[in-house]
């Protein structure tokens, strides 16, 4: 299985690439991240849980932000640059912020 | 053209909160989820009272905002990093615009976070110029 770093530069190399497959990856890397920490739950649920736990609406925010531009791909709604640039920002503010809290 | 002034953003931005309140407001229960344009207006009018907001934040600490969103991005996320932690709900709101076609659920988590984002604005300006709250307590 990869690994959160290797899969966000995954992403990173997609978005220059294979753009349709970038937040796929940016949303997979996240959700390794939360399953590190959270096994058995949910990835969404996960998050909507330690969001509270920490009084940190921006663990739900910043995920919740990259699950919606993964879906709008799905959607066959393509994401322009300024959205993939705030999307690599908030995985990046994500994984960070669970780094300080679990370790 | 008139001179911005922090008092100028912040007028517009409370101005656009109305009328996006009123707007939401007019909507039925039943027609919220197919009400794609009249969302996309009201997503519309909170992204720009944000960006007004952060210009209000961006004068009052001496600086000279465009009024360029992708300038008042960066600003907000080297000034205020914790502020920027929450920028995907407005982000979301601005592609709203474009983009009505989605979930309900997608419009609200987005005002929801928008609503954290400027009451962490507002936290960071002078009482005369901060929005009232009720002026965005809607959102959440």
């Amino acid at each position: 299985m990869d690994s959160v770093a290797t899969l966000m530069a995954k992403a990173r190399r997609a978005h220059e690439r294979e753009r349709e497959k970038a937040p796929g990856l940016l949303l997979k890397a996240v959700q390794q991240r939360v399953r590190e920490i959270c096994p058995d739950e949910d990835p969404w649920d996960a998050v909507r849980r330690m969001a509270e736990e920490h009084d940190d609406w921006a663990i739900r925010s910043t995920y919740w932000y990259v699950k919606s531009i993964d879906s709008d791909q799905q959607r066959n709604m393509p994401y322009d640059d300024e959205s993939w640039e705030i999307n690599l920002d908030m995985a990046e503010i994500l994984i960070e912020t669970l780094d300080q809290h679990y370790g | 053209m008139a001179e911005e002034t922090p008092q100028s953003y912040r007028r517009c931005a409370v101005a656009r909160l109305a009328r996006a309140e009123g707007m939401y407001r007019a909507l039925t229960q039943e027609a919220l989820p197919t009400a794609f344009c009249e969302l996309a207006q009201v997503a519309s009018l909170i992204w720009d009272a944000v960006i007004d907001t952060v210009a209000t934040v961006h004068m009052t600490n001496g600086g000279t905002p465009s009024g360029n969103s992708p300038e008042l991005r960066g600003y907000t996320k080297s000034e205020f990093p914790e502020i920027y932690r929450n920028w995907g709900g407005p982000a979301r709101l601005h592609n709203f615009q474009h983009r009505p076609y989605q979930p309900i659920s997608e419009f609200d988590e987005a005002c929801r976070t928008t609503a954290r984002l400027l009451t962490q604005l507002n936290s960071h300006l002078p009482e005369s110029l901060r929005l009232p709250m009720a002026s965005f307590a809607w959102l959440s």
